[in-house]
């Protein structure tokens, strides 16, 4: 957004300022003309005065000292001073008692000196005669800074600076072009205040040659290029600026250049019609020509660059050639020199919309630029280029041609709307008349069309370029009512919604998962394009990032895992190894290999992250650490699904030769590929400079929200005891629990209700090459409790199926 | 005889009471009970009552023996479990077996809080993609093309047309025009900006949108529901007030303020010494808007807000760096 700076003391000249600055800054901001800061350099010469020397003597008790009596202009002060040039009847600087002097990096450490009565060598001085060094204004620390004696006594030294002022830097919304000005402000404040505002009376001498015989402007897009005035001044002198008009520049931190650039950026800053001086004598055949840039053309801009034109610029040319990208900047080839005697002057209005499309285009945006592209008052162009050829006479000495060029080639139509009481109370809640309304509508300078009970016909006056439709003089209307007289209605009535299904999952994991031990982490949406491989969907696309902050943030994550590794990383980093981590976040891909120009080319799936690495329990007393493994998150994993699947899940191992992982497992619910389990290869974590394991699960959000919807239905649990009996097998070492367990389960018992595997053993108890599995199954009839015969008979077909099917010899039952 | 059982009863019961310790106890057992007891002389002695009395004062003292015998024994219970055993020597200062504590992060826990506040209100919640397309997060939302309110939010591009998401703004438009009005609805979410990474200003950052489109919803509703938030969300005591500002989906639009909750209004770093903070952005939906969506601008009103969370969070938690949020120190996830 840009800022504007203007001074207090300078917009008092075209409307009256009745509040104290920091009130008028409320109210300001309370309008929507946000005041960002306020700044008063004459605070730090407070108590700082002009005073006349009237009396010197000799200091009883010092030859160097002289006791001074000095008029302050209310009062006189005695003020014992050493300075050896000091004399009765100068004019200097005297900071009385309360004063602050400014830090001289010398004298009193680098702190700023506050000035107090003091008594010396006997004698009460009651202030200091200051040096220049003293003031902060020269390297003079022997004498007294000696002000021109027609400065009155008592004058503050702020005011004598010119520095009496105060300061507001507006922050201006996109939609408030006309308030990058001081008439803008001005006739905001003069409508809050319900007072007037004026412009500054123009008049100066024309000259005898009438403009017509100085120049010549065409307009060849009037489109583009509504209106276009020109200006000739002769015989200019080019110089220093005023210190008023420096002043009112630097204020605005725009640098000052010469008198004639410094009177047109002034006359912006003033009217906000910015406008552009050439050199008459530069122009070819003193012509203007306002045209679209041809194809393959280039144009030197006032700043050196060399810039490549294209047919939808906006060009101001002269007879032969471009002179200025209109609205945006002059050219080296016409700019105004230390020895440009003549002056074409350019005020015009141009499109809002193709200012900003060039000036996107070049990447070049100017003080210019910033007010065409907001719209610019189409009825000050005229205004505006007057305003600057008086003052380029009256302080440049130049002779203006008679009259102006003023190409208008389509008069603008006021834009006129309606406004309905009713409707404006309808949507603010409130009960404001016809009659208040105009009020507002009329201290705004909307011209009142028609005068209708309920309904008011207004024409928009041409400033205003963010008055579309009724509704933004709703806003007009409420910002003069003031937002905070609007009523805060405690009371609503509503028609009941009903929630999305599951719109709460991602909440309710959150909780199991914290419940577990995980803490939740955030990472970037974005990451380095290394990471690419690591996608979740392997067959599909990175996304890439057109203009990246850098290339490590130059595409979407298609994963949670790189996250997950930064984050680990920075915690090892600062010595925290044992982690339990969560994210839950959105990755994204694409089907194609080009760039993606529709949201169906484009994936984005919430993913679950869960990271473990380090310990399996906090390091602490009673705890017997040992390394994360993946059958540590094999655990997490399960009881998460079986939390919101059910039994509709499998984790699957697939033999991986991927470079990706040390083990890998994939997960799928309900036959479905959903998400994965990896342990990272050594390779990687060496990549990483992590020297612990590291294990990922990474899941889909939906098939979890899905099984959380299910309908759960109760299934009465048996009335009679459990039986449970161990199992102990010894099979191959190549045969895995799995395949056991399916055995167990495939004997086809009625009766089975739970298989748990509770201990794998190799080792000299068994014969090499094999291994013993041991399970815990569990049995439970609904019909009764069941007998050891009947027990003993089913375990016995679990045991033959497991024999049968896996090749297993049952070692011990229990 | 009656009489001389009652005396005895009377006596024991006494005694009995007043026992301090097994020691004593016993001495009554002794005195009473043993084999040269009171209560043996009395079965002694009922060999020489008449013969016709014998079943009534034999029942007599069957009882009494029964009473007496009961009572001892509680009475021995109650001073076993009083007398000090020596006990297996723990020292309790040993700390307990620790599991790891999970923990929400800070962003979550304070979106939920603001969510929970709107959803007492009657909102439900909704969410989008945060990969958008110009015309979603623009367009629909009334940005003109060519307008300078498009530099308000630097923009991460994908494509000519697609886009990170600047706002979650984008999400009232994918609901509106899938559900019928009245709406009430609030949409959390990521959404990402152009900007350099600093301690004030990140690349990502987390909103919570609002949106409320019905028959004669005012300026005045969303005031009061946005006043009601703010009081349950900072304390019933903080001050409010609105200002006029600019949003294109929004006419007329307001940055509401709050009483500065840090410094109490006096004025501090926080609230660069104005004693009000920003909290959030809202305003009446832009008839446009409403339009774009095939809702009926005459007929509809609505209000919409947009909060930013990392910087409720900051202010919530006095948290100075944004950076934080994404950096998952787990030192400073576990302060939550």
């Amino acid at each position: 957004m840009p800022n504007i700076r203007i001074s207090l003391k300078t917009l008092s000249q075209y409307v009256p300022i009745d509040l104290s600055p920091g009130d008028l800054a409320e109210e300001l901001s309370f309008a929507g003309l946000e005041v960002a800061r306020i700044d008063s350099p004459a605070d730090q010469y407070q108590n700082i005065v002009i005073g006349e020397v009237k009396k010197r003597n000799i200091h009883p008790n010092a030859d160097k000292l002289s006791v001074c009596e000095v008029d302050v202009g209310s009062e006189s002060r005695c003020i014992v001073c050493g300075a050896p040039n000091v004399a009765e009847g100068q004019k200097v600087v005297v900071a009385l008692p309360g004063a602050n002097l400014p830090d001289n990096g010398n004298d009193h450490g680098g702190k700023s000196f506050k000035i107090k009565p003091t008594k010396i060598r006997g004698v009460q001085s009651e202030g200091m005669i200051c040096s220049g060094f003293e003031l902060k204004i020269s390297d003079d620390k022997d004498g007294i800074h000696i002000v021109p004696s027609d400065v009155p006594v008592g004058t503050s030294y702020a005011e004598y600076l010119g520095k009496n002022d105060t300061y507001f830097e507006f922050e201006i919304t996109p939609n408030r072009g006309d308030w990058l000005s001081y008439f803008g402000i001005a006739r905001e404040i003069a409508a809050l205040r319900n007072s007037s505002w004026m412009k500054p009376a123009i008049s100066f001498h024309e000259g005898l040659t009438p403009i017509e015989q100085e120049a010549k402007v065409s307009i060849l897009n009037s489109t583009l290029c509504r209106r276009y005035v020109a200006t000739v001044v002769r015989n200019v002198k080019i110089g220093e600026s005023p210190q008023w008009l420096k002043n009112i520049l630097e204020s605005a931190g725009i640098r000052t250049i010469n008198n004639i650039v410094d009177i047109t950026n002034f006359v912006m800053l003033e009217t906000g019609q910015p406008l552009h001086a050439f050199d008459y004598d530069l122009l070819s055949k003193h012509e203007i020509i306002v045209r679209n840039a041809k194809e393959g053309e280039t144009f030197k801009t006032l700043d050196g660059k060399e810039r490549q034109l294209t047919p939808e610029m906006l060009m101001i040319c002269d007879g032969v050639r471009p002179v200025a990208l209109a609205g945006i900047m002059g050219g080296e080839n016409s700019e105004i020199r230390n020895d440009t005697v003549n002056i074409l002057l350019e005020s015009a209005n141009f499109l809002p919309q193709n200012v900003r499309r060039t000036s996107k285009n070049l990447g070049l945006s100017t003080e210019s630029s910033q007010r065409f592209e907001r719209g610019v008052d189409i009825s000050m162009t005229l205004f505006a280029a007057r305003r600057a050829t008086q003052l380029l006479c009256e302080y440049a000495g130049g002779i203006a041609a008679q009259g102006t060029i003023d190409v208008f080639p389509i008069a603008t139509v006021k834009q006129v709307l309606t406004q309905s009481t009713e409707r404006t109370n309808n949507i603010l809640g409130t009960v404001l008349s016809d009659k208040d309304i105009r009020e507002y509508l009329k201290r705004l300078e909307f011209e009142i069309l028609e005068e209708e009970e309920g309904k008011t016909a207004i024409a928009v006056p041409s400033h205003r370029y963010d008055i579309l439709s009724e509704i933004d003089l709703v806003e007009e209307i409420a910002r003069l009512y003031g937002y905070n007289n609007i009523e805060t209605k405690h009371r609503a009535e509503f028609t009941f919604a009903l929630p999305a299904a599951g719109e709460s999952f991602e909440d309710e994991l959150k909780d199991h998962l914290s419940g577990a031990g995980f803490n939740e982490i955030l990472t970037f949406s974005m990451n380095d394009p290394s990471f690419s491989s690591m996608g979740f969907a392997p067959r599909m696309h990175p996304v890439s990032v057109l203009n990246p902050l850098g290339k490590e943030l130059s595409h979407m994550r298609n994963s949670l895992i790189p996250g997950g590794i930064a984050s680990i990383r920075a915690n090892i980093a600062r010595g925290n190894r044992n982690l339990r981590l969560f994210e839950i976040g959105s990755i994204f891909s694409t089907s194609t290999e080009l760039t993606p120009t529709s949201l169906s080319n484009i994936s984005e799936k919430r993913l679950l992250l869960l990271a473990l690495t380090g310990y399996d329990q906090p390091i602490g007393y009673g705890n017997n650490n040992r390394p994360v493994d993946i059958f540590d998150m094999k655990g997490v994993v399960d009881s998460l699904l079986r939390k919101y699947t059910l039994d509709k899940y499998s984790l699957n191992c697939y033999d991986s030769e991927s470079a990706l992982s040390e083990y890998q497992l994939s997960i799928e619910i309900h036959g479905v590929t959903s998400g994965r389990i990896i342990e990272l290869t050594s390779d990687q974590l060496t990549d990483y400079e992590i020297d612990q394991k590291i294990i990922f699960c990474e899941l889909e959000i939906e098939p979890l929200k899905k099984g959380s919807l299910r309908e759960k239905k109760y299934i009465a649990p048996s009335k009679f005891p459990d039986v449970t009996r161990d199992l102990a097998f010894i099979v191959e070492n190549s045969t895995s629990n799995n395949q056991v367990m399916k055995a167990i389960w495939d004997s086809k018992i009625a009766e089975l209700r739970d298989v748990v595997l509770f201990d794998a053993y190799s080792g000299n108890q068994v014969e090499a090459g094999k291994k013993s599995l041991a399970y815990t199954v569990t049995l439970n009839s609904d019909r009764g409790t069941m007998i050891e015969e009947e027990v003993q008979k089913k375990i016995g077909f679990i045991v033959k199926n497991v024999e049968r099917e896996c090749g297993a010899v049952l070692r011990s039952t229990g | 005889m009656k009489e001389q059982l009652e005396e005895l009863r009377r006596s024991f019961e006494k005694e009995t009471e007043n026992a301090r310790t097994l020691i004593e106890l016993e001495s009554i057992r002794i005195k009473y009970l043993s084999r040269n007891g009171t209560v043996s002389a009395f079965f002694e002695h009922l060999k020489n009552v008449p013969k016709e009395q014998k079943p009534v004062v034999g029942k007599l003292l069957n009882e009494l023996k029964k009473d007496v015998e009961e009572r001892f024994a509680r009475k021995m219970e109650l001073l076993k479990s009083n007398e000090q055993k020596p006990k297996e020597k723990l020292d309790l200062t040993l700390p307990g077996r620790h599991r790891y504590t999970g923990t929400i992060h800070p962003i979550t826990q304070t979106m939920r809080e603001i969510s929970a506040i709107f959803k007492r209100m009657g909102f439900t919640t909704a969410t989008g993609p945060e990969l958008e397309d110009d015309w979603h997060n623009f367009e629909a939302l009334n940005f003109p093309p060519d307008h300078p309110a498009r530099d308000m939010q630097d923009t991460f591009f994908i494509s000519d047309s697609l886009l990170l998401r600047t706002h979650t703004s984008p999400v009232q438009i994918r609901h509106m025009m899938t559900h019928k009005p009245p709406v009430r609805v609030i949409m959390p979410g990521r959404v990402f900006r152009n900007e350099a990474i600093s301690a004030r200003s990140h690349m990502q950052f987390h909103q919570i949108e609002g949106l409320c489109v019905d028959e004669h919803v005012t300026f005045a509703d969303l005031k009061g529901t946005l006043a009601h938030f703010a009081r349950q969300f900072y304390g019933s005591a903080v001050k409010f007030k609105f200002r006029p500002t600019f949003f294109p989906f929004t006419e007329p639009s307001a940055d509401m303020y709050i009483s500065c909750i840090i410094c109490g209004e006096k004025g501090c770093r926080i609230c660069k010494y104005s004693g009000w903070l920003e909290i959030l952005g809202s305003g009446m939906v832009h008839p446009n808007v409403l339009a774009n969506v095939g809702y009926e601008p005459q007929k509809l009103t609505g209000f919409a807000f947009g909060i930013g969370i990392e910087r409720t969070a900051m202010l919530k938690y006095s948290i100075d760096d944004i950076r934080l949020f994404f950096e998952n120190d787990i030192r400073f996830l576990r302060q939550f």
